[in-house]
């Protein structure tokens, strides 16, 4: 086999410091949002009564179902055997671990007694989907870690196609269960159904892939190692199709939806009335998420770095703007439990109910992508993650060689 | 001929009679005693699944603007009343009254909607620690020990029963009714009062004595009690029947 | 009880919320009844207050009282003449050196509601 010479980044330029300790401000920023969070209760925060999850949760799930996703380069090369993306499966690897570690992170220290972690994980329910996401969420840590040894210690490189098959096999169940905690939920009107799960699964290969394109892209130009047309060009493809794949769920979801008379107010809050949501609904989800980033990839634009830098930047804005409408959106609409029936209440019921997130809540989740790219940035320095060289001779005699 | 005996059963058998009487009765009398027993609630002993407490709500009785249950829960259980919170969208309320009014016929109704202590809760489904959970007795209940305060039962309450404690309470707690920052909480059906024997709650206590008589409470199980006969005479629903989830609280006039 | 009071504590709480019993043994309230201080009217307000005064030498957080008052259930608890005072009797005897007897203690107890 044609060798691939995976090399630390070497050096110590002012630029990485620089990097890190942007990235670090923000970790410490968001630290002191968890501080300021729980020491005042959640009355400092824009989450009430009536919308229960909120920003934090957004950034949360975004990183999670994107930290799954973000394994699938890795899953491509020791599951399907494709020579030219196994170079790039550890950085995909750590990649996904770093990105679950981040929005883990906001998930545990939104919690209302986040001080009780040792409670969640000594008290299982185990009817829960939040439970068995925590199993799904500490599995996905050891099986990758496991995965990630197979691929950088030539000792145990003869299991990696195992340990990544279970991997693979894993990060799908993960994404099925984080879809489903929604999905699980019959109370509110855009949840309740089997249709999340795969959805969330599809989205996760697309989210997963644009970071993981933006890491990619930014390391090698960063380091100013070569990465070639070959590489940039499959990969630049395979997310085109991700993104159509999403943007057929989301018209199933609603063309569906609008069939039943029982659900067009729903509809018509998400996609006509519903303000912030229908904005970022149509504008953010649909035309910079989904159609704009198709039009990028499937045009000659796709052929350059830069453009393809902005795609998937636009389709990232997209998935969390997804995440808002999916996870704040939902909620905003006030439950139907008299149906057909107008509803006033000193509780807010049968209104709309109005969500501003606050600056920690937005600091938390921001400090959850920092977590990420700081765990990033330090791995692809002290491990051997990156190839050296990427460009297409060297692909092209990986592909030969096999 | 046989001679008419004259003279009364033999005392002999009167005996044997009366003394297998008294034998049998005291066989049986420990039992009934015992029985008695079984039934009344020993003070060590936990609660169990042969009651199962409910409420009717009678909104042909309600009243729109009255808010005596609302009143009366909040002083009960030491939460604010949400007019005088300075973040009525973050207080808690354990008990709302809701104002219903049909588009078509303008027809107005008003009923109080609180925890429906659901046989099959959702909420309890859903909770990581096990800490949202259902009582013997049908009180749904959260246990604020192992309260982590992820929220996911707020998510899944179809009825938007439950509140999250927003801010530091400051020991301002009721003694009987402990509650915190950071845990979720919703209607108890006054536990503690159950629990000491009052048989009812401070919503019915309150709604009974100022005459309005629209809420009933007691055991579902027990076909003598007062909610048990009203629930065989009139037409009752259950808020969003379709979920299936076998309601602790049902409402007549709906 | 130093060493197993939370053990003592949790089990106890575990009884009273998921099984409804409340007797005197298991309930929290009334540990606060007896041991809250006549000053303060608190366990927790000063730093001599019972649960405080070995919390704050081990430098442990205390939990319970984010939630649980800290306070007895009423003031007429500590009036003398009070019958549901019956621990100041207790408190009163062991400060005059006069022998008061468990089953004394059990009964005086057992008649407060």
């Amino acid at each position: 086999m044609a060798s691939i010479t995976f090399r630390e980044v070497q050096g110590e330029s002012l630029k990485y410091w620089l990097l890190l300790g942007g990235i670090g401000l923000f970790v410490l920023l968001g630290l002191g949002a968890y501080l300021y969070m729980h020491h005042h209760g959640h009355v400092v925060t824009g989450m009430d009564n009536q919308v229960v999850w909120g920003l934090p949760h957004v950034f949360a799930v975004f990183l999670i179902v994107a930290a799954s996703g973000a394994l699938n380069v890795a899953s491509i090369a020791s599951v399907f055997n494709k020579p030219m993306y196994k170079p790039l499966a550890p950085l995909s690897a750590v990649l996904a671990l770093a990105l679950l570690a981040g929005g883990l992170l906001v998930l545990v220290l939104d919690l209302g007694r986040s001080d009780r972690l040792i409670v969640a994980m000594t008290n299982f329910n185990f009817k829960s989907m939040f439970t068995w996401n925590v199993f799904l969420y500490s599995g996905f840590f050891g099986l990758v870690g496991v995965y990630l040894w197979t691929m950088l210690d030539s000792n145990v490189k003869a299991y990696s196609k195992y340990a990544g098959t279970a991997a693979f096999l894993w990060r799908l169940i993960l994404t099925t269960g984080t879809g489903s905690l929604f999905g699980f939920l019959i109370a509110r009107e855009l949840y309740g159904t089997a249709l999340l799960a795969p959805m969330f699964i599809i989205m996760s290969f697309a989210y997963g892939l644009a970071v993981f394109l933006m890491v990619l892209f930014a390391a090698y130009a960063w380091t100013g190692r070569p990465l070639g047309d070959a590489v940039a060009m499959r990969l630049k493809s395979l997310l085109a199709v991700f993104v159509a794949a999403v943007l057929y769920f989301v018209v199933v979801q609603h063309l569906t939806n609008l069939y039943f008379a029982k659900m067009h107010n729903v509809e018509a809050f998400i996609l006509r009335d519903g303000g912030i949501y229908t904005q970022l609904f149509w504008i953010a989800q649909i035309g910079l998420g989904c159609v704009l980033p198709l039009v990028i990839l499937l045009t000659a634009l796709g052929r350059q770095r830069a453009w393809i830098m902005v795609a998937c930047a636009l389709i990232v804005l997209g998935g969390v703007a997804q995440m808002y409408v999916t996870i704040v959106g939902a909620q905003a609409f006030p439950l139907d439990m008299f149906p057909g029936m107008k509803v006033s209440s000193s509780f807010f019921d049968g209104e709309v109910h109005t969500y501003a997130p606050s600056l920690p809540e937005l600091l938390l989740g921001l400090g959850g992508i920092a977590i990420a790219l700081l765990i990033t940035t330090f791995a692809v320095k002290v491990l051997r993650l990156l190839p050296a060289n990427l460009d297409d001779a060297t692909v092209a005699k990986l592909e030969h060689a096999v | 001929m046989s001679e008419i005996n004259k003279q009364p059963a033999s005392e002999d058998r009167r005996r044997f009679m009366g003394t297998a009487a008294a034998v049998a009765g005291l066989a049986i009398a420990p039992g009934v005693l015992l029985y008695e027993v079984a039934h009344s609630k020993s003070d060590d002993v936990g609660v169990s699944n042969q009651t199962r407490w409910g409420m009717l709500v009678d909104s042909t009785k309600c009243a729109t603007g009255c808010n005596d249950c609302v009143t009366a829960c909040s002083t009960e259980n030491g939460w604010q009343m949400p007019e005088q919170s300075k973040h009525p969208r973050q207080a808690p309320q354990w008990i709302r009254k809701l104002e219903l009014e049909d588009p078509l016929s303008q027809v107005k109704t008003s009923l109080p909607m609180m925890c429906q202590h659901c046989a099959e809760p959702p909420c309890v489904d859903v909770c990581p620690t096990g800490a949202s959970f259902k009582r013997a007795d049908g009180i749904v209940l959260v246990d604020r020990h192992i309260c982590i305060g992820c929220r996911y039962c707020m998510m899944a309450c179809p009825y938007k029963a439950r509140s999250l404690v927003h801010e530091p309470l400051n020991d301002t707690q009721k003694q009987d009714v402990p509650r915190g920052i950071g845990c979720v909480e919703s209607c108890t059906f006054c536990v503690q009062k159950v629990d000491r024997g009052d048989g009812t709650t401070a919503c019915v206590e309150a709604c009974t004595a100022a005459g309005h008589n629209a809420l009933v409470f007691g055991d579902l199980n027990d076909a003598e009690s007062e909610i048990s006969k009203l629930l065989r005479t009139l037409p009752t629903k259950e808020v969003r029947a379709d979920l299936n989830l076998n309601l602790g609280v049902r409402y007549h006039g709906i | 009880m130093r060493r197993n009071h939370m053990k003592l504590l949790m089990h106890h709480r575990d009884e009273t919320v998921h099984e409804g019993v409340r007797t005197k043994k298991y309930s929290l309230k009334q540990c606060i009844n007896c041991h809250a201080s006549k000053e303060t009217g608190s366990v927790t307000a000063a730093k001599d207050n019972f649960c405080v005064s070995c919390h704050s030498y081990a430098a442990v957080k205390i939990d319970c009282f984010d939630c649980h008052s800290s306070k007895p259930q009423s003031s007429a608890m500590m009036h003398p003449l009070s019958v549901e005072g019956a621990h100041l009797k207790h408190q009163m005897a062991a400060q005059a050196g006069v022998q008061v007897s468990v089953k004394d203690m059990a009964a005086m107890a057992e008649g407060v509601k």
